[in-house]
């Protein structure tokens, strides 16, 4: 046996000479070799060929493939179907009104090939036919839109671009690929998923694609597991650590997730575990508190938890599931940043013109304070905006209907609106949502975050 | 290279460079020491956070000896 993977023939044709060109099919003959080659195939390349030439190449095909334990073949053209039987339409191909004729002088049958597959049971055969295009001269009588389904023998896999009898979307650009082609191609590359596994990705992305209009159809009979694509735990957790490592942003974790198929915090732990293995790694002897650093780092990285579940710029991820509450750990202060809210109260200054509240905090400077005073027995309330300034905080003067205030106990409750609204400098200290804010001064709401509420009662004691 | 050897080596290079970036001002020497830490994460495949740990981790070992 051959130790390559296998054997592909691709096949493209776009250049019809009696009927409507398919721009797309050259790139997506040009992108499936590419992408074969790639994942260790060896590949005979078939574009724009006449029948007589198709024949012949085939024939070297079937050739080499006995010394290959994988054979596969990717055509992308026009295909027809006479009977129940399925043809490839080489470029040459004049239609003609007598099938008999058109079948034996203009048309490749498709069981040329599974013919021999049919036989080699023992072999991983795969048929990939993106080839079900309806062609304005293949409208007669004789010939039906689509293909027909193809029985698979043993040990053989076949896939349609669509449902049997149905037609599948090209594009009418050369820089484009066809709708199914272009979901193969973005799959097929995708480590350790089964042949049966990958098509069912490619398929629901069809369907997407397509509006509901194309179902990618297959046939199976294989006897044992296929995997275009093997690779190692370790080589794809070194692939994870080096994207994470070189860039770390959360389109590339995302990116990982969907092309690794594991959710995104199993993709952050990975990398992680890899980091903590290299000279110098962080290990973390709890796993609650590594699990909590992980929750930080992906919250960090702008994903966000939103009616209980993540998005990420509004677009829902699959990320998984954490150790930890993230509503709750999401209010955690950083390592090294909390900020134990205090006040410490001057005594208040008295005049005719009012009463100023005055005193100390460790609130970053800028904070916007708002200041209440509250008498019950003489039913005053009244309140005044302040800012911190370099751990100083001043009221506006607080008057009675212009008066001086009476003397009194007085009640004074100075409280920070929302994170979010606080200027940006305040928005860098005291974090996400005031998240870094601590102490019996600060109350907690899952939905709006961490706010400061500090109360004191105090005499005034007004004197002319 | 075990990983033991690695961390020695990193080690020794970064503490040469720590008597350049002592010269400098501080807005000069941090970016300094990160691209430094970056520069050695990248000659022995290792990250630019563990650069760190391991100049931390070592020069807490020298300064207890």
């Amino acid at each position: 046996m051959n130790i390559q993977r296998g054997l592909a023939l691709v096949v493209s044709n776009n250049r019809y000479q009696h009927c409507n060109p398919l721009p797309s099919c050259e790139k997506d003959g040009a992108d499936i070799e590419k992408s074969l080659r790639s994942l260790g195939f060896d590949v005979i390349s078939a574009q724009d060929f006449m029948r007589q030439d198709l024949f012949n190449v085939i024939g070297q095909f079937l050739d080499a493939s006995d010394s290959y334990s994988t054979i596969l073949l990717f055509y992308s053209g026009h295909g027809v179907q006479i009977d129940g039987e399925n043809y490839i339409v080489p470029i040459d191909c004049n239609p003609i009104d007598n099938k008999t004729i058109m079948i034996n002088t203009g048309l490749v049958p498709i069981h040329v090939i599974t013919e021999y597959m049919n036989v080699n049971p023992q072999k991983t055969n795969i048929v990939i036919l993106d080839a079900c295009r309806t062609s304005p001269t293949f409208t007669k009588d004789i010939m039906q839109g689509g293909l027909a389904e193809i029985k698979s023998g043993q040990g053989t896999f076949v896939s349609f671009a669509t449902a049997p009898n149905r037609v599948a979307i090209g594009s009418s650009l050369s820089s484009e690929n066809s709708v199914f082609t272009g979901c193969l191609l973005k799959h097929i590359e995708k480590p350790n998923v089964k042949i049966e596994d990958l098509f069912k990705l490619v398929r629901n992305d069809v369907i997407v694609q397509s509006g509901g209009t194309q179902n990618p159809w297959e046939s199976t009979s294989l006897i044992e597991d296929f995997y275009f694509n093997i690779m190692s735990q370790d080589r794809i957790s070194e692939h994870i650590y080096k994207t994470i490592r070189n860039r770390g942003v959360a389109s590339d974790l995302i990116h990982l997730s969907d092309y690794y198929q594991h959710t995104i915090s199993d993709i952050y732990r990975i990398y992680h575990k890899q980091k903590s293995e290299k000279p110098g790694g962080i290990h973390f002897s709890n796993t609650a508190e590594l699990e909590a650093y992980i929750l930080h780092q992906i919250l960090e990285l702008g994903f966000e938890y939103k009616y209980y579940r993540w998005i990420y710029k509004d677009m829902p991820v699959a990320m998984g599931e954490f150790y930890h509450d993230p509503q709750v750990i999401a209010l955690e202060p950083l390592p090294g940043a909390s900020i134990n809210v205090s006040f410490e109260l001057n005594e208040a200054d008295v005049s005719e013109n009012g009463c100023v509240i005055s005193g100390r905090t460790n609130l970053p400077t800028n904070t916007q304070l708002m200041i209440k005073l509250q008498n019950s027995n003489l039913q005053y309330s009244a309140q005044s905006k302040a800012h911190v300034q370099s751990g100083i905080f001043n009221s506006e003067q607080f008057t009675m209907n212009k008066a001086p205030l009476p003397s009194g106990d007085y009640k004074i409750l100075i409280s920070t609106p929302i994170a979010s609204v606080q200027p940006k400098e305040v928005q860098l200290h005291v974090g996400v949502k005031g998240c870094n804010l601590m102490g019996p001064y600060v109350s907690t709401n899952i939905i709006d975050g961490k706010t400061v509420e500090f109360q004191k009662v105090i005499t005034i004691k007004f004197e002319k | 290279m075990n990983k033991n050897e690695i961390e020695q080596e990193i080690y020794r290079e970064m503490a040469e460079k720590l008597k350049e970036i002592a010269k400098m001002p501080f807005d000069k020497g941090l970016p300094f020491l990160q691209r430094e830490a970056w520069r050695l994460a990248d000659k022995y495949d290792t990250d630019g956070g563990n650069v760190f740990n391991i100049l931390m981790t070592y020069m807490n070992k020298e300064k207890k000896q």
